[in-house]
């Protein structure tokens, strides 16, 4: 589709009509604002002085109804549409690779209802997390959705991408907590899911879209569950001999009581990051854990949890080490303590059955310290269910190569690497970043036969190709 | 182009959001570019090689200046000195937005950032004033020009408590706008150094500070230049607080509900939070406390920044009164001349801004 | 009259700043002119504003990036900057940059004046000037807090401890400056200006006729053995009558690390 002369301005009238003139723009700055995500290669490409990829578009939607124009407008002209709204995804998946528009959801931000009877609250998707769980809070009550990204990114990003908390072992996931919400399809309709999660109406809509990473819709506008804030939250913090004995004792913890967090660290991990911002200096398998809810059960479950940890001979290790983590659980992600570049870095996150998970361990720390020499694996398993938990190892190349295209090559190959071991193991492309740009290329071989439905609903909501084009294998 | 200074904290910004949440400007716009890491982005990349242009540099007075970004950094890291020089070379490299351009310029001309010839409208209000005094007041240029008023009053509560005190005749600039424009360059020191001199000539040996922002000023940008050492630099909310509680001032309790909006230069510039709060108590406010207060107070907007983004201001005010509307509360009670100045615009219907100074001086 | 100022360019990174911290926090401050240096800077400029035709140079020995502060120094009036820049020069100490220094001068030449600020806030020495006043054999004043040309006079004054002292000398001298407290200028936006087009002239180690061998850290008689956060500890004291046993003893002492006999 090629645009000659001033086809340009003319796109631009028409966007400018559907959301008004101050809220399309192609000046650079705003461009520039848009051309990095949170993805590695992003991060690399500018601070080697490249070239990122720059949308054409910046368009700033202020309502679903704008959002349905501007599709319309897309569709015709068969432009790209990219949504973005913190932009603080790892993954690339809102990156403007295609050209076209950037569409930002953050102009659709209010808060649209709260009920503190039934416990919800109703807000547009361009919200920023945290607002939504300030104004939870004004009232008494928490979403419970606390992921790291919570400063930065948006209602909207959270369900695209299908994210989790660091409180989703009592909680639940995004998917969990989300009850439904408003969709403006590619073909520019507005529809919404039904109003509750569960029920025997047909397939369930809601997880479609939830974790859809814009290439299906843009969701508008979402309700989530509320709980009220809890009596007490208590932290603790154990060491076991080594991840083994953990991964025991953590299943068996949570498949005994509910505690809100738990964190299982290799011992690489503890004698690094653990050791740096907490100032923790055993080695290791570091356990810190968080039990909360009404205060007669959560002293119940500290009971039973620290009869199972002596069972595995672990060393309790207090309040303050927990404490101190939950304090700092932030920090880690503030410059200077998190990793940044020239070190190349990812973090390759799965989820298994607990009979896969400790083989999938092995497997992605082989299979990525076999990469490259000079690459470090550090892991912890931070978010359980009854019937598995997820693993989230991290590794660091402290030199990467300098050429930019040697160091994309040994970027794909670790990922390659780490995922494929993954799944070959009963593990899955990803837990909760997302699947993006960056593992995009690993979906055919992931779903098998699978794909096909996938691909067949892509096909049928949008037949322009026009939704996030390149992104999660679509 | 940047010092290494600017460079090094743009490098760590230009990847992290973590302070987006908290962003005024961010917040009410919903914009990627005005935040503080898209300008941590801008200039990192300018340092390797993309053109800083007119563009990128509206980019960078699209901020208020106000620190809530350096406040919740647990690094420690403050964009907005970066954004300061980036405004500093926009104004050498002729970059600089017009309508910034132009305001350089009318301070030059008038010694006022609002154009006006006449700024002595408030003597004829506030009536006769001593030569010299132990305690000189500082007005500020928003009050004596566009909200005399909040002078008048302040002027009409010193007179209350017996302070000997004056104001200054022909009070000059503070530089702090200037400063906000075009960063803490020569031709601001040069302001400052003029406008030391008369505050020193006076013999004054305590500085009370009506405005906030120009309380920031001589605090931080004059002692660093080495300018007023030897005066005593009060923040009018502080005086007048400890007047209070000396019982100098006696205060009647009105019957009045409503929220503070607290100057961001007093909660994160100066560390002041106290004494705003001890003056609405003891004038019987019934406070509903604001979303975001204290040290993580909102920001409304500055003076100049209303100058060349009002619709940004004004967003800034709505999204400032939907805050005190949601908790039920339908006042709310400034304690900045500029603050006053700027919400009284832009206020949403049903909500009301109240000058902290004209309720004290009918209560006492 | 023409006067050079020697710079230094120090960070500003204050005591409670890890300094074993290798991580890209806040380790390392502000870079910018050291303070004394920056006033030795304002009281040659003040000398110019009376006396326009004074031509004032500032010459650093440092990286690369030295060259912002340079222009900073343009853009508050200097007229010439010299940036003497050569890889072989890192970790040199006090007596090979006093050395490095002179050679430059000599080669710029014509000097009335060198000022210098009388410490570092990082090393804080004080070695600079006397060394300089050696090399140059020129006479030095310290600790000068104030200077005048009255014709062909020079006339300091100088403070210490609180105790000033004037005095008359002839130019050309070396003075080593205190910082003071009056205020000093910023660049302005002309001045930032012109300082853009203004050339930084750079000088290496081949363009002041100084081999790689006595320069840097292998050329410097010193070195620095460690950078530690001082914790201070009341010990034995050591008397000696006898002058050279004392010094013996001294050595002992550094050479040993101990500080607490």
């Amino acid at each position: 589709m090629e645009l000659r002369g001033f086809m340009h301005e003319m796109i631009l009238t028409e966007l400018e009509d559907a959301v008004g003139v101050e809220n399309v723009s192609h000046s650079s700055d705003q461009k520039l604002a848009y051309g990095t995500d949170y993805f590695w290669l992003a991060r690399m490409t500018v601070d080697k002085g490249g070239n990122p990829a720059l949308p054409d578009y910046v368009v700033r939607p202020g309502c679903a109804e704008e959002v349905s124009k501007v599709l319309k407008i897309a569709n015709y002209y068969k432009l790209p549409v990219q949504t973005w709204g913190g932009g603080s995804g790892s993954q690339g998946g809102a990156l403007p690779m295609a050209g076209g528009i950037v569409l930002d959801i953050k102009r659709m931000d209010k808060l649209l209802d709260i009920d503190t009877k039934a416990g919800t609250i109703t807000c547009e998707t361009g919200m920023i997390f945290q607002t939504l769980e300030w104004y939870a809070n004004e009232q008494g009550f928490s979403v419970m959705h606390l992921p790291s990204c919570l400063t930065c990114c948006t209602v909207g990003g959270a369900l695209a991408h299908n994210g989790i908390g660091i409180l989703s072992t009592k909680y639940g996931k995004i998917d969990d907590q989300c009850l439904s919400v408003e969709v403006a399809l590619p073909n520019g309709d507005i529809i919404n899911t039904l109003p509750v999660p569960k029920h025997s109406s047909g397939p369930n809509l809601l997880p479609l879209f939830l974790g859809s990473e814009g290439t299906l819709g843009i969701m508008t506008k979402a309700k989530f569950k509320m709980t009220k804030l809890p009596e007490v939250r208590r932290h603790h913090a154990f060491l076991f001999k080594d991840i083994s004995t953990g991964y025991d004792a953590c299943r068996e913890i949570v498949q005994t009581v509910k505690p809100s967090i738990v964190r299982l660290f290799d011992e690489a991990e503890t004698v690094s990051i653990i050791k740096k911002v907490i100032g923790f200096e055993k080695r290791g398998s570091f356990m810190n854990l968080t039990v909360e809810g009404h205060a007669k059960i959560v002293a119940a479950e500290e009971e039973l949890i620290l009869d199972i940890c002596k069972k595995y001979d672990a060393e309790y290790l207090g309040t303050e080490y927990g404490e101190k983590w939950f304090e700092n659980r932030i920090t880690f992600f503030y410059p200077g303590y998190i990793m940044n570049n020239p070190q190349m870095f990812g973090t390759l996150d799965t989820v298994a059955t607990y009979d896969n998970i400790e083989k999938i361990y092995w497997a992605m720390k082989k299979a990525v310290e076999e990469t490259y020499d000079g690459v470090r694996f550090i892991s912890h398993s931070s978010h359980w269910y009854d019937w598995g938990c997820m693993n989230y190892s991290r590794f660091i190349i402290d030199n990467p190569p300098e050429d930019q295209e040697e160091c994309i090559r040994l970027h794909n190959r670790i990922w390659n690497a780490g995922v494929r071991a993954a799944i070959a193991n009963g593990g899955v492309i990803n837990d909760h970043h997302g699947v993006g740009l960056k593992l995009g290329r690993l979906m055919k071989e992931s779903y098998g036969p699978a794909m096909q439905v996938l691909q067949g609903i892509k096909k049928e909501l949008d037949p322009n190709g026009i939704m996030n084009p390149y992104k999660m294998g679509l | 182009m940047f010092s290494k200074d600017s460079a090094r904290q743009a490098d760590a910004c230009r990847f992290c959001w973590m302070c987006r949440h908290i962003c005024p400007v961010a917040g009410a716009t919903g914009s990627e570019a005005w935040t503080p890491r898209a300008r941590g982005l801008m200039i990192s990349m300018i340092e390797r090689g993309t053109e800083f242009d007119k563009d990128i540099a509206e980019a960078m007075y699209h901020c208020t200046l106000c620190d809530a970004c350096a406040n919740d950094c647990v690094t420690g890291y403050k964009p907005s000195e970066y954004t300061r020089e980036a405004r500093m070379r926009a104004v050498v490299e002729d970059l600089a937005p017009a309508a910034v351009i132009k305001m350089i310029d009318t301070i030059s001309e008038c010694g006022n950032i609002f154009g006006l010839s006449a700024m002595g409208k408030l003597f004829e209000k506030a009536g006769k004033l001593p030569e010299k005094a132990e305690v000189l007041l500082f007005i500020g240029q928003t009050a004596e020009a566009m909200r005399a008023d909040t002078g008048v009053h302040a002027i009409s509560i010193l007179k209350k408590a017996g302070i000997d005190f004056t104001v200054l005749a022909d009070e000059p600039a503070s530089g702090a706008y200037l400063g906000e424009l075009m960063g803490y360059t020569g031709d601001v020191q040069a302001v400052a150094a003029h406008t030391a001199k008369m505050i020193a000539d006076t013999g004054a040996k305590t500085l009370v500070v009506l405005n906030p922002a120009d309380a920031a000023m001589f605090k931080e940008q004059y002692g660093a230049w080495g300018l007023l050492s030897g005066i005593e630099i009060v923040t009018a909310t502080a005086f007048i607080a400890a007047l209070i509680a000396d019982g100098k001032l006696k205060v009647k309790k009105a019957g009045i509900a409503g929220s503070l909006q607290e100057p961001v230069k007093l909660t994160r510039a100066l560390d002041e939070i106290a004494p705003f709060k001890a003056i609405a108590d003891a004038c019987g406010i019934e406070l509903t406390e604001l979303f975001l207060n204290g040290k993580m107070s909102r920001c409304i907007g500055t003076v100049p920044f209303d100058v060349y983004a009002p619709e940004v201001a004004a967003q800034m005010v709505r999204v400032r009164c939907e805050d005190a509307v949601r908790l039920g509360s339908n006042l709310i009670i400034t304690a900045s001349p500029d603050d006053f100045y700027i919400m009284s615009k832009y206020a949403t219907d049903g909500v009301k801004i109240a000058d902290i100074y004209e309720i004290l001086d009918g209560l006492c | 009259m023409n006067i050079l100022v020697c710079l230094k360019i120090v960070s500003q990174a204050t005591f409670t700043d890890s300094l074993t911290d290798n991580d890209d926090r806040l380790s390392g401050g502000k870079l910018g002119i050291n303070p004394a240096d920056a006033y030795a800077l304002e009281l040659a400029l003040r000398i110019k504003d009376n006396a326009p035709e004074t031509m004032v140079t500032v010459v650093t020995m440092a990286p690369s990036y030295a060259e912002n502060a340079l222009r900073d120094a343009i853009a508050a009036g200097a007229d010439r900057a010299v940036l003497i820049c050569d890889s072989a020069l890192a970790g040199s100490d006090t007596l090979v940059t006093a050395n490095i220094l002179a050679a430059a001068i000599n080669r710029l030449g014509g000097f009335d004046l060198v000022l210098c600020g009388r410490k570092a806030i990082d090393s804080e020495t004080g070695h600079i000037a006397p060394q300089l006043s050696e090399r140059l054999g020129l006479p030095m004043a310290a600790a000068v807090t104030a200077f005048a040309i009255d014709g062909d006079t020079l006339r300091i004054c100088c403070t210490n401890d609180g105790v000033s002292a004037e005095y008359e000398g002839a130019v050309p001298a070396v003075l080593s400056v205190c910082n003071g407290t009056d205020m000093v200028r910023s660049p302005t936006v002309m001045g930032m200006r012109r300082s853009k087009k203004a050339a930084i002239e750079r000088l290496t180690l081949a363009d002041i006729g100084i081999s790689a061998e006595n320069a840097g850290l292998h050329g410097s008689p010193t070195r620095t053995a460690a950078v530690e956060t001082m914790s201070f500890r009341k010990g034995k004291k050591c008397v000696c009558t006898d002058a050279d046993a004392g010094a013996q003893a001294l050595i002992e002492l550094i050479k040993g690390g101990k500080r607490d006999e």
